[in-house]
């Protein structure tokens, strides 16, 4: 009987039904958005490591600031620190964090790469792995060697079939050669490790004049717990800069941190996929009370031979929801294909619970908006309702 | 012995209409017998509409007693007269009611999905029967509005009939077609009287209606004014015959 009836108007019941799946697809499309944040953020810190730990310049503490002055706040980081470090914890590996953005030029090629000063850790501390060649020995780094380590994409950019090892390429004004090649790691939200180049920390900082590093990216070795390691840090940096301008993050806090701001990301645009359906659902109740009122003569001959409130109540909640079904399913095949399209902008991800939501909700809505209008059929008295014109 | 089929008793039915009272029907009694054919006439406004409402149990009387098949309907809730509607009144309207997005087989057997002690396979086959009885046997799959007015009122009869109803209520039946039309209805409800003892009241302003009934009550002002037996009930001759 509800297919019936939604073949009574066939523009009408498309309409209202468009109004469904746009709310659904834009649900589903929407929240890939932020899952697909959210996992690769996650995936990416995950890599590596949990026993990881982060010192970086500053503190975020207001009142220091106030009381020191700008300046002495910003006492930076820098490589020294990080050899201070590892001389004074044994089994200790760090490797610095400082960059650059450049162009590499080979024959007539230009392209933009971030260069990356590093030490002979830096495989260990940040997960990667060789493809081929060798990685930085600390020889290299105290000899300030014009040798570099590439990226798996800027690698297959520059030399394409060949090997580049033993290669020269010309980058910050300096010929550096290759002596060895990262596997894929892959793009983690705006930065790209693939389109990297690696150098040792002390020629970057010969060359560029950046003394200051982002920061420092530690390892805990086995025999010491994290919250010891951030303790011993924490007093000798003190003593070293006279005061605690530095802050020391662990992984477990960045990925309680990522958690928390990519599920307030998440929520949010679920809330307005949702916003954006329950604009369908008033469109829905719309339709239904013109459809009630068009057809009061119907229900008062529905009555007149036989059917109850319920019945009546039942048969156009049916309508209701016959409608919101029908649109959250087209909605549910557009959202997921489009999230499939939009995976090449960036990164999506359709997780079962997002179409259960988007299913569940469209029904919610054909109750909640089907009701009122069900109730006012089912409450005409049968006398009235056959006299209507 | 008389097999007493409606019996209602100082009927009476009040509406507020804003601040006025209207007294449609003012203390109306009567007794229908199993197998009668009873017409009752009165001009627009005499509250023979209501009276036929209140008699299809469409509403309950304001004050009075209603017993239908011994039973007192007049204090039924919404539910239960809803079951007493589809199973043991048939409504025949003047307008036809008939829902324009059914076909026409689903219009007669629409009544019997209403009630789920029924088996709708043999609700299809007697509803086939009574549609080619009626000479629409070829217009089963047709929607309602590919009919003539004749048609519509045949299958609404149809409909009326589905159900096995005790009594079937025709209000005004032939007030929406023509005089020839009209009487093919009027011979088909008199057929199905006379065969299938079927019992019938057929609400009318048209006295030429009155012929064909075994009894007649004229409603005047909320009150039944005269009633009269039907010495020479006329048979239905139709033009051309």
């Amino acid at each position: 009987m509800a297919f019936s009836a939604v073949r009574l108007n066939k523009m009408r019941t498309f309409l209202s039904t468009l109004g469904v799946v746009i709310g659904v697809a834009s649900l589903i499309l929407i929240t890939s958005f932020g899952y697909g944040a959210q996992a690769s953020i996650l995936s990416r810190i995950q890599s590596m490591g949990a026993n990881t730990l982060i010192v970086t310049p500053g503190t975020t503490t207001n009142m220091q600031r106030e009381v020191a002055g700008q300046n002495a706040i910003r006492k930076p980081l820098t490589y020294e620190d990080l050899k201070y470090l590892e001389d004074q914890v044994p089994g200790l590996q760090a490797s610095p964090q400082a960059q650059t953005r450049t162009t590499v030029t080979i024959g007539s090629n230009e392209i933009n790469t971030t260069v990356v000063g590093t030490n002979e850790n830096f495989l260990t501390v940040y997960n990667y792995t060789l493809a081929t060649g060798r990685t930085f020995t600390l020889s290299d780094i105290a000899g300030y060697r014009n040798y570099c380590i590439l990226g798996a994409t800027i690698a297959n950019e520059l030399f394409g079939n060949e090997s580049p090892i033993g290669q020269s390429v010309n980058v910050l004004n300096s010929k550096f050669y290759v002596i060895g090649v990262l596997k894929e790691v892959g793009a983690i939200g705006f930065s790209n490790v693939d389109m990297n180049i690696f150098i040792p920390i002390t020629k970057f900082q010969a060359i560029t004049g950046q003394n200051n590093l982002q920061g420092i990216y530690i390892i805990t070795p086995p025999d010491i717990s994290m919250d010891e390691l951030t303790a011993i840090i924490t007093k000798l940096l003190t003593i070293r800069h006279g005061m605690t301008n530095f802050t020391i993050t662990n992984m477990a806090q960045f990925i309680e941190l990522a958690t928390t701001t990519t599920n307030t990301l998440t929520t949010a645009l679920t809330i307005i996929g949702l916003i954006s359906l329950v604009v369908g659902g008033i469109g829905i109740m719309n339709i239904m009370l013109a459809s009630v009122a068009e057809r009061t003569r119907e229900i008062g001959v529905r009555k007149a031979i036989g059917a109850t409130r319920s019945d009546i109540l039942l048969q156009f909640l049916a309508e209701a929801i016959t409608v919101t079904v029908m649109g959250g399913t087209i909605g549910i095949i557009v959202g997921v294909v489009g999230a499939r399209l939009a995976n090449s902008i960036s990164r999506t991800a359709i997780t079962p619970t997002s179409i259960i939501i988007g299913f569940s909700v469209s029904v919610a809505v054909g109750v909640f908006f089907g009701v009122y209008p069900a109730m006012k059929a089912s409450r005409l008295n049968p006398v009235e309702a056959l006299r209507y014109e | 012995m008389k097999d007493i089929l409606i019996n209602a008793e100082n009927l009476t039915k009040v509406y507020q209409l804003g601040t006025v009272k209207v007294e449609a029907v003012r203390g109306i009694s009567i007794k229908i017998e199993r197998g009668e054919l009873v017409s009752i006439i009165g001009p627009s406004g005499s509250g023979k509409s209501t009276l036929m409402h209140l008699l299809g149990c469409l509403d309950v009387p304001t004050s009075g007693k209603y017993f239908l098949e011994g039973t007192d309907v007049s204090k039924l809730s919404d539910r239960e007269l809803a079951r007493i509607r589809n199973k043991k009144i048939g409504f025949v309207f003047q307008t036809f009611n008939l829902l324009p997005h059914l076909t026409v087989l689903e219009n007669v057997i629409l009544p019997a999905k209403y009630d789920s002690s029924v088996n709708l396979g043999d609700v299809k086959r007697k509803a086939v029967d009574l549609l080619e009885r009626f000479g629409l046997g070829k217009k089963l799959g047709n929607r309602i509005n590919q009919l003539s007015g004749g048609e519509m009122q045949r299958v609404a009869i149809a409909r009326a009939l589905i159900n096995n109803p005790v009594i079937i209520l025709a209000d005004e039946p032939t007030g929406n077609l023509d005089s020839k039309t009209g009487l093919e209805i009027i011979k088909i409800l008199k057929d199905l009287n006379k065969e299938n003892s079927v019992t019938e009241v057929i609400v009318t302003h048209d006295l030429n209606i009155t012929r064909f009934t075994e009894r007649t009550i004229k409603v005047k002002d909320g009150v039944v004014e005269s009633e009269e037996v039907n010495r020479s009930v006329e048979e239905v001759v139709e033009e051309g015959e």
